[in-house]
């Protein structure tokens, strides 16, 4: 089976290195990960695939981490169905308020399922001001249509581009 | 005694070219802890580039005697009156329009409108050009120009294939009808995205899918064909119809926006810019609404201030390749703006009821020529016309030739014998008589009879379905400044709010805006150069062929090259030129197969973009910490590309402004590999003198004669781009069909719809050169050196200087870190850069290449002093900022976020906590020489979300 945890610490050296051992010491694989570090926080998101036997002291290791200033969620995995396919695009517009939040309202508004966001703000070159850019994974349905995707982005504004990876 | 060398001074123009006199050089240099110039040179440059000897050039010339010897060449240009049409015409430039923008520095030394509450003044030229665009053509949006036609036909094929993602077709159709000079410039662009072009008649459109199709209307021939029937047809295929076409003659005809097309180009010359051999002129790209995203090159749009008030700027830049890169729509970064605003100008001096005039008048004139042909039995092959007659000659081809010889006259011949003949705004009633001669020999022909017939019949000889009935240029700007009292006043009002470097230093980086020194702008206008026509014959063109030869062994000798082409016109242009050869030349040694191009992360945008059309796949190589070329990443991915890499691009000094020491090695590295290795020029001027690219092992470069040779900028062009190449790459430059040039490789197609690109101007960087010669080049190279690294020592002790060398200096510019008072304080590079306005300055290249920066190049003209007035003004803004840090001022208001401050903001009550001195006059010089931004901060995102690209009502300036 599949588990996915959510990690929250104050940011320190050695904490995905703290999460490997328990996983592995109950002969977990970890599969894929994301983890981050934000104001000092250190935020990540591990898929481990374990087998089924030991999934509760898995949990249970993990959810004694909190003792250790590592708080752990823990929830069994989903398996996407298999007629989803996965696209991804690239999204660059003028940063403003709530920016995130009509993009993904425009994604939600077609129906699609949202695998993987990754968004910055930078300082755009030559004439300043700041940039909004996302990277974004979608699951599409054989129903579902990456041009419909693209038209809900682009009737945000006119200044957002989308780029089909 | 002095010596009469001496009182000569023929040293005269290195001292006026450079800020700091001798005095004020070794004040700096002490300043700096440095002995010489030498010295200096000695820890900026590697030793293993460093130039042996002088140029291989005469040295600095003076100005009077430059100018002679200059007027001599341009003597050997023959001025015929011009009769060759082909999208090229005469045309009487208005002089108020002349001395006052094409003649003034106000406006040509500004530079492109980043900043744009210091530009509101070609902003709203800019944005009458794209209205005058929008209602000739009958589109939605236009953009602010485009290089060439024929380029901007090139841009439509590619945006075609981008918009009709459905269509699976590769082939684009170019009517047979349409200039020989776009079709050349379209197959060579069409070849490496990879489309076929297919040519044909417009009636045999029908028989080939196609995912797009230019159209010229009227023909290249200058018969007028209704295109509907075939933008319909294209349509029906779910394919883009491209009408090139001519703004005059959209005075008189239906425009082709209301037939449905999808893009409309052309050229905008003959609206009052001298033909000039070539350019530079102004593109005009109009299209449809729904396809702005695709749109190449600049937009101007409608944005508000923060006070409400309606402002102009930039729109939609997240559309280019300053923020897109390799996705970016296309390379252009340059556009044709001096050129742009004055046909502009032109329409908004002439208005709507001169220019149907005009437009009429030389329809009458052409409708005269034919008829007074005909009634001697000359056939004119094109039924209808606006203003270019085809004609089968009775007489033999070689008399008519001789008489316009003696005549002092050129018309088109084309392949087939036939006589083209197009009349152009500067043809009087006295031309066509002249004419009759010419073609008729002895006839009898009377211009006002055959004119009191045609007023007679009332008839014009265009189709009748496609005569215009709809008003343009209906805004009140085409309709208020017809008096020349008013015009130069309007063009007096908006320069004012334009700050150019006849106000103060621009210190932009990578931008090099030097001194554009009067002598050198001099020989633009003279008509010697300005009333060429591209395509006149060589015998008359002599004079261009002196100045052309001239300045690329001048070119040669700087960067030690082995071949030059000329006809790149911009920076962008000259990279894909470069490519070009590249892959031309691997093909031509059996490795077409190797298309990855290696380009570092901290290069232009242009570079990733061009390389995307030519085909190459762009890898990125890293950059280690110190800002230069990551090596071992470098070898490991060459070593990927192995038998694939094409090239590297690379940009030298680095595009954060430093020598790298490894360069030759990071050459030997690529072509080991089998690579070539292209060295992007924009940094060129750092390495006049001291170094040369094909020394350091470049195979080919560009050259931004607008950055390091002194071109102005114009307020975002015009540019020029040409390149250098090694021998082994010669045979891979550019040639032309209409012009070919002798020395070039005759399967070589063309960049630029002429063989020189923007010729006209070439004169500028021909005297910049000549004025001050291989020891005057040698010491502004050096002089820039020692400004960049003295405005270092003023402000190191404020600002982080990013990516120094390991001794501490620069190169010929500097990257000042803002993150960290960012961090600290809340305070961004945005308002900085605003809060630089109230000051007097503009600010430098912001956030590149590295975000959250200024870069700043000052260049070898500003003086001591001016560099003082920068530094002293970045220094006072740290300690504003350092004000706000500290809590005396609030976050959300201070100097720093309220910048930049107008003269309306004096007005009223004044509830502030700083003073409206320190806002306005913030150090003593400043009220001295006082700018005063139009408007203040302009709201980028509000304007983007409300795309607006036309000129706004009066309506919306009076209700604030």
């Amino acid at each position: 089976m599949e588990l996915i945890l959510t990690i929250m610490a104050d940011d320190r050296p050695g904490i995905a290195e703290r999460l490997a051992r328990e996983i592995e010491a109950q002969q977990g694989n970890w599969l894929e990960s994301r983890m981050a570090t934000m104001a000092g926080k250190f935020a990540g998101i591990v898929r481990v695939e374990i087998a089924g036997q030991k999934s509760d002291s898995l949990k249970q290791a993990l959810l004694d981490l909190k003792a250790d200033g590592v708080s752990v969620q823990v929830e069994s995995g989903e398996t996407t169905p298999s007629d989803v396919t996965r696209h991804c695009i690239e999204v660059v517009g003028n940063d403003r308020p709530g920016i995130v939040h009509e993009v993904t309202t425009a994604l939600a508004s077609v129906g699609v399922n949202v695998i993987d966001l990754n968004t910055s703000i930078e300082p755009a070159s030559m004439s300043g001001g700041e940039l909004f850019k996302a990277t974004i994974e979608l699951g599409l349905t054989p129903e579902q249509s990456m041009d419909s995707v693209v038209t809900a982005l682009e009737k945000l504004s006119p200044d957002l581009m989308v780029d089909q990876g | 005694m002095t010596s009469l060398n001496e009182l000569e001074y023929r040293n005269a123009f290195i001292d006026r070219h450079n800020g700091p006199d001798d005095q004020q050089q070794q004040e700096m240099l002490n300043q700096i802890n440095v002995k010489d110039l030498n010295d200096l040179t000695g820890q900026i440059v590697p030793e293993d580039i460093l130039l042996s000897d002088g140029l291989a050039m005469e040295d600095a010339a003076p100005e009077a005697e430059t100018l002679t010897y200059l007027q001599a060449v341009a003597n050997q240009n023959e001025v015929f009156t011009s009769y060759i049409g082909m999208g090229y015409y005469d045309t009487h430039v208005p002089n108020v329009i002349l001395r006052n923008v094409l003649e003034n520095p106000g406006w040509y030394t500004a530079y492109t409108p980043y900043q744009p509450e210091i530009a509101q003044g070609r902003l709203q030229a800019l944005i009458n050009y794209q209205q005058m665009v929008i209602d000739l053509t009958g589109m939605e949006i236009a953009n602010a120009s485009l290089l060439d036609e024929a380029t901007a036909a090139a841009e439509a094929m590619a945006m075609a294939k981008r918009s009709v993602r459905k269509n699976k077709s590769n082939v684009f159709f170019v009517d047979t009808n349409a200039h020989p000079q776009t079709l050349d410039v379209l197959r060579t662009r069409a070849e490496y995205y990879g489309f076929e072009i297919v040519t044909g008649a417009l009636s045999e459109l029908s028989d080939h899918d196609v995912f797009g199709a230019l159209i010229q209307y009227p023909g290249s021939d200058g018969n007028v064909v209704d295109p509907e029937p075939f933008i319909q047809e294209l349509h029906r295929q779910n394919a883009m119809a491209i009408v090139a076409t001519d703004l005059m003659a959209l005075c008189l005809l239906k425009s082709p926006g209301s037939m449905g097309a999808d893009v409309v180009l052309g050229n905008s010359q003959r609206f009052g810019v001298p033909m000039g051999f070539g350019g530079p002129h102004a593109a005009f790209f109009a299209t449809r609404e729904n396809h702005k995203r695709s749109i190449p090159g600049r937009i101007i749009g409608v944005s508000k201030d923060t006070a409400g008030k309606p402002a102009l700027r930039m729109a939609l830049q997240t559309r280019e390749q300053h923020i897109r890169r390799e996705k970016a729509t296309s390379n252009i970064c340059t556009a044709q703006v001096l050129l742009a605003n004055m046909a502009g100008f032109y329409a908004v001096y002439h208005g709507p009821e001169g220019l149907k005039r005009i437009a009429e008048r030389i329809h009458r004139l052409t409708g005269i020529l034919a008829e007074g042909l005909e009634a001697k039995g000359v056939r004119v092959v094109n039924s209808h016309f606006f203003d270019t007659l085809t004609i089968d000659p009775l007489h033999n081809l070689e008399l008519i030739q001789e008489r316009a010889k003696a005549k002092r006259v050129n018309f088109r011949i084309t392949k087939n014998g036939r006589i083209g003949l197009s009349v152009d705004e500067t043809t009087t009633r006295e031309d066509i008589d002249e004419l009759y001669d010419i073609l008729l020999g002895d006839h009898e022909l009377s211009v006002d009879s055959i004119d009191q017939g045609l007023e007679k019949q009332n008839t014009t000889f265009l189709p009748e379905n496609l005569e215009r009935t709809d008003a343009y240029l209906t805004h009140p700007v085409f309709n208020s400044h017809h008096s020349e009292t008013k015009m130069l006043r309007y063009l007096k009002m908006l320069e004012n709010r334009d700050l150019a470097l006849n106000h103060s230093m621009i210190a932009l980086g990578s931008c090099t805006m030097k001194l554009n020194a009067t002598a050198q702008m001099i020989p633009v206008t003279w008509e010697k150069f300005g009333r060429m026509h591209p395509f006149a014959p060589s015998s008359q063109t002599q004079g261009y062929a002196t100045l052309v030869d001239e300045l690329q062994a001048m070119l040669k000798s700087i960067t030690g090259f082995d071949a030059i082409s000329l006809q790149p016109n911009s920076g962008a242009q000259g990279e894909y030129a470069g490519l070009l050869a590249i892959r031309k030349y691997q093909e031509a040694n059996g490795e077409g197969h190797r298309n990855i191009c290696l380009i570092p992360q901290s290069a232009h945008g242009t570079n990733p973009a061009s390389a995307q059309m030519m085909g190459l796949k762009v890898i990125v190589v890293k950059t280690d910490e110190h800002g230069n070329v990551d090596q071992a990443d470098l070898q490991e991915k060459a070593e990927q590309a192995g038998e694939n890499l094409s090239c590297l691009m690379i940009t030298y000094p680095s595009t954060h402004g430093v020598y790298e020491e490894g360069i030759r090695h990071i050459c030997q590295v690529v072509h080991d590999f089998g690579g070539q290795v292209y060295m992007d020029g924009a940094n060129l001027n750092a390495q006049v003198g001291l170094t040369r690219p094909a020394d350091i092992g470049a195979d080919v470069s560009h050259m931004n004669l607008h950055k390091t040779f002194a071109i102005p900028h114009g307020g975002g062009g015009p540019g020029m781009g040409p390149i250098g190449v090694g021998a082994h790459l010669a045979p891979y430059l550019p040639n032309h069909s209409i012009t070919p040039i002798e020395e070039r490789n005759p399967l070589m197609g063309a960049v630029s719809a002429s063989a020189y690109g923007s010729a006209s101007i070439l004169t500028i960087s021909w005297m910049y050169i000549r004025l001050l010669g291989a020891n005057g080049l040698r010491h502004s190279t050096q002089t820039a050196l020692l400004n960049a690294n003295y405005l270092v020592s003023r402000l190191q002790d404020y600002y982080p200087i990013l990516y120094t060398a390991a001794n501490g200096r620069v190169a010929h510019e500097c990257i000042l870190d803002l993150r960290p008072l960012k961090a600290q304080t809340g305070i961004t590079e945005v308002d900085i850069a605003k809060r630089l306005m109230d000051y007097g300055f503009h600010a430098p290249t912001m956030s590149f290449p590295v975000a959250g920066t200024f870069m700043v190049e000052p260049t070898e003209s500003e003086s001591k002093d001016e560099l003082d007035r920068f530094a002293d003004a970045m220094i006072a803004i740290y300690h504003e900022i350092q004000n706000v840090g500290s809590g005396a001022w609030p976050a959300e208001d201070n100097p720093l976020v309220n910048a930049p401050h107008t003269q309306n903001d004096l007005i009223g009550e004044w509830s502030h906590p700083y003073s409206r001195e320190t806002a306005v006059f913030p150090l003593n010089w400043v009220a001295e020489n006082k700018f005063w931004p139009a408007v203040n901060r302009i709201d980028d995102v509000w304007g983007d979300r409300n795309l607006f690209c036309a000129c706004p009502t009066t309506d919306s300036y009076a209700e604030n």
